[in-house]
């Protein structure tokens, strides 16, 4: 039997009490999951391992097809994974315009501390990292921001690298990467939309794939060229003009990274097309 | 811990000179340690960005962990 937090304990007997169903601690009121939870279970350490796996839920209404995903993402956050859930919506992300999905995607990412809105601290997390290490090399001193900061971008540079070799277009300079990241976005949706043919999820072809890459064009050229606010300030000298700009461009990078990230994932998914029909779960 | 002191919260720069440390790196020492303490996702270290706030639930704190300070 695994721990259960007291603050969990309390709030489950006070569900049970009350009868309502509690946010959270699906899976310790859950029954009748077990016999997927092996192979859950199997395919889960595979994707830590550097995998990628698709399921498709199929059942009629009512038959447990959120709370089965919910009880799954509640399952990877104890494994340590970060998760996130969207609905797909004709009004607010529809497929066809899929910056929306990235979007409601790492706004709804959650990780063991953090239920919802994660990404900051994960990015938060792993900049002081960064910066521990280069603290580590004993060379800086703590409160020598301007060399631990420089030292710092410069180990971010090299850890990016491997991102970088995967996908070229992190190692451009800034004017080149509102050019070329539509396309190669596009290049990965192709592959997706190749392999999905057919299946409901065509969007039509080369048509599509140019609406997107300019919808991706313009949401990074937004990104980079948004004035800073100046409240009613006469504008910040060059330098901190500057600084405000390469911050913004690293908050950028810091979201395509994100969103890189479900690329790869998406193509991994045209590349195993593999959709399990779950036997709807039999409504007690 | 500082926070404690001061009712459970305190504003971003005030922590960050009571515990010696550059406002800039506080936001990352805040996420690492909300990744020790938040135990399944029940927030006892938390973080206001509209108040600029960080603040630490010490009744919870010492449940999660069965304190008794």
């Amino acid at each position: 039997m695994r721990n259960i937090s007291r603050q969990r304990r309390d709030e489950l007997t006070d569900a049970l009490r009350r009868g309502t169903v509690p946010m959270q601690s699906l899976d310790l009121l859950a029954v009748g999951l077990d016999r997927l939870g092996d192979t859950l279970g199997q395919e889960l350490d595979a994707i830590k391992s550097g995998g990628a796996r698709f399921k498709a839920v199929r059942g009629e209404y009512g038959t447990g097809k959120t709370f089965f995903s919910r009880w799954l993402a509640e399952r990877s956050r104890q494994m340590g994974f970060a998760t996130s859930e969207v609905q797909i919506s004709e009004t607010e992300t529809p497929l066809h315009r899929l910056e929306t999905v990235y979007r409601r995607l790492m706004e709804r990412l959650g990780t063991p501390d953090t239920p919802s809105g994660a990404l900051r601290n994960i990015l938060d997390g792993w900049l002081y990292t960064l910066e521990e290490d280069v603290l580590a090399e004993g060379q800086i001193a703590p409160d020598d921001t301007e060399r631990l900061l420089s030292r710092s971008n410069e180990l971010m540079e090299q850890r990016l690298a491997g991102v970088s070799q995967s996908a070229p277009m992190f190692a451009a300079s800034p004017p080149v990467i509102g050019f070329d990241l539509g396309e190669v976005f596009a290049r990965e949706l192709d592959t997706v939309l190749t392999r999905q043919r057919g299946r409901k999820w065509d969007m039509g072809g080369a048509q599509f794939r140019d609406d997107f890459s300019l919808q991706i064009k313009g949401w990074l050229a937004s990104l980079l060229d948004e004035p800073a606010p100046t409240n009613g300030q006469p504008p910040p000298p060059p330098e901190e003009q500057a600084r405000l700009r390469t911050k913004r461009f690293s908050n950028a990078i810091d979201q395509l990274i994100a969103l890189f990230a479900f690329c790869g994932f998406a193509q991994r998914l045209g590349l195993e097309p593999a959709v399990e029909n779950q036997p709807a779960p039999s409504t007690p | 811990m500082a926070l404690s002191s001061r009712g459970g919260s305190m504003t971003t720069p005030a922590l960050a000179i009571a515990i010696g440390m550059a406002e800039h790196r506080l936001s990352g020492l805040i996420a690492v340690l909300q990744r020790l303490l938040n135990v399944e996702g029940y927030a006892i270290l938390d973080r206001q960005d509209a108040a600029n706030t960080v603040s630490l639930n010490v009744a919870l704190l010492k449940k999660q962990f069965d304190l008794s300070l």
